[in-house]
């Protein structure tokens, strides 16, 4: 394996981990796509490692996770929604008073959930990663009226899907 | 406080959370081994090709002669190989109808799962499976209610304005239904092909099997006791028996047929060697030898990769199984 790949690794492994985490709500998965999307990025390493790496891989993962066509059959987990288990609180666990913010949060994280990849993507371009709506086009490779529409349209399901009832697949799952 | 300022210091909170710590760099070390053949799992439709030509048999390296060996000559790396005597997959429905352009189905398999594969067209191309279970879907979208054979479906849908590797104008449908013996159907199509136009397919699906599709590839020897596990278009794969419960394409041996591009180029680490008169590449790692990359012409690049802890295999013994592979012209 190159030395500077494994060395770019090592230092940025976990930035990419928990980029990824936040876009795909579930670290499983976000380790899933890191590993894809490094593994891809090795074969072309010596173009990626002399331009920008960091920026490289960010619109990778954002593309690879986007993908609508993305076509992974671990990628859908069954019960993947609010399982992980950051935000799955014990059946009649009683949150402490203190904790209230803790819990709003919590909440915000699964309702994020519900969002669109686009949608989730965009919110995490923009509030962690703090990129513009430009920059976050070229990552998504759209224009920014497109950025802007999922933006808002993400922002106003999260004021008020509040408590929504999970549709029902036929295999009587939910998601 | 404002949503936005919330959703950041969540945001944050939540990246700034201990992660647990699996070895990513020996996660990835293993995934590069395999990338030949995931890349090969999603390769889209290639020309149906006709006359089938033998790889010549010749190796030669651009490596060190090797020492001569001190010991006696080892056996034959290929002792007790025989030609695979492979179950084709049946597909259990008909088309009755199909979209205008859809062109040739072809019958495959992953794991437990049947298919069938339109692919001769972008436009139209659409693929349906037939398993124990539900498929997943391809992408998310709106789901909504609907009968088929007067059976309760599911259909979803998405027209992407986000997407990647697809053309404006495209759109996802996904049907999904039970059949009458219990098995799940699911359609689905990524291309022009309209809502009325997925569900007049499935509509038109007859109970009558679909005679099997041959290989795109021939294999005049390999380990005894494989079975077909992966057979898309130009994609198959040779494991164990008991992977037929895996849902998930590329285990055991898998053999590809892509187009050379920039991301094939070799890396240093790269073992060159020469297959048939034909420029090749193995790519190996701690646990063995794990993708072997045959450049056919200036277009066509046949790859194998081996999941070793599925079919252990030593290079030379891939080097022999690559030797014997026949690619259509």
């Amino acid at each position: 394996m190159r030395h500077g790949f494994e060395e770019y690794v090592r230092a940025r492994g976990d930035a990419l981990r928990r980029f990824a985490h936040l876009l795909c709500g579930d670290r499983h998965l976000g380790e899933d796509l890191v590993q894809e999307v490094l593994i891809k990025a090795y074969r072309r390493w010596s173009r990626i490692e002399a331009d920008d790496p960091d920026g490289y891989l960010r619109t990778a993962l954002v593309r690879s996770h986007v993908s609508w066509l993305r076509r992974r059959s671990s990628a859908e987990r069954p019960g993947r929604r609010g399982s992980d288990p950051e935000t799955t609180a014990a059946p009649g666990r009683s949150v402490p008073d203190f904790a209230d913010q803790h819990a709003a949060r919590d909440d915000l994280w699964a309702r994020l959930d519900r969002l669109t990849r686009a949608q989730r993507a965009v919110l995490v371009l923009r509030y962690y990663e703090d990129l513009d709506d430009r920059q976050i086009a070229e990552v998504l490779r759209c224009a920014a009226s497109t950025v802007r529409v999922h933006a808002a349209r993400g922002l106003a399901r999260l004021r008020t899907d509040l408590s929504p009832a999970p549709s029902t697949t036929l295999s009587g799952g939910s998601r | 406080m404002m949503l936005e300022d919330d959703l950041r210091a969540m945001l944050r909170e939540r990246a700034d959370a201990p992660v647990p710590a699996p070895d990513l760099l020996e996660a990835v070390r293993g995934g590069i081994r395999r990338s030949g053949r995931r890349r090969r799992a999603v390769l889209v439709a290639a020309a149906v090709l006709a006359t089938a030509v033998a790889v010549p048999v010749a190796i030669s390296g651009d490596r060190p002669p090797a020492p001569v060996p001190q010991e006696p000559a080892p056996a034959d790396p290929v002792a007790g190989w025989q030609r695979p005597r492979l179950d084709l997959p049946v597909f259990p429905l008909t088309p009755g109808w199909t979209p205008p352009g859809a062109g040739t189905a072809r019958v495959g398999r992953v794991g437990p799962n049947v298919l069938l594969i339109y692919g001769d067209s972008a436009d139209r191309s659409m693929e349906l499976s037939v398993g124990p279970k539900p498929a997943d879907w391809w992408v998310e979208g709106e789901d909504r209610a609907t009968t088929v054979h007067g059976r309760p479906a599911l259909i979803r849908t998405l027209d992407a304005d986000v997407y990647q590797g697809n053309r404006p104008g495209d759109r996802y449908v996904g049907v999904r239904w039970q059949l009458a013996d219990g098995r799940w159907a699911q359609l689905g199509s990524g291309s022009r092909n309209t809502e009325a136009e997925v569900l007049r397919f499935a509509d038109g699906l007859r109970p009558v099997a679909m005679p099997p599709t041959p290989l795109p590839f021939g294999i005049a020897t390999a380990p005894p006791g494989l079975v077909l596990q992966t057979l898309t278009t130009d994609y198959l794969c040779l494991a164990p028996p008991a992977t037929l419960t895996d849902g998930e394409s590329g285990r055991g041996i898998c053999l590809g047929l892509g187009t050379v591009s920039g991301q094939d180029e070799p890396s240093p680490e790269d073992e060159r060697l020469t297959i048939g008169g034909r420029p090749a590449t193995l790519e190996s790692s701690d646990q063995g030898p794990g993708t072997l990359n045959v450049r056919l012409d200036a277009k066509r690049l046949l790859s194998i990769a081996v999941e070793q802890a599925d079919v252990p295999l030593t290079r030379d013994q891939l080097i022999r199984f690559a030797e014997d592979i026949t690619v259509p012209e």
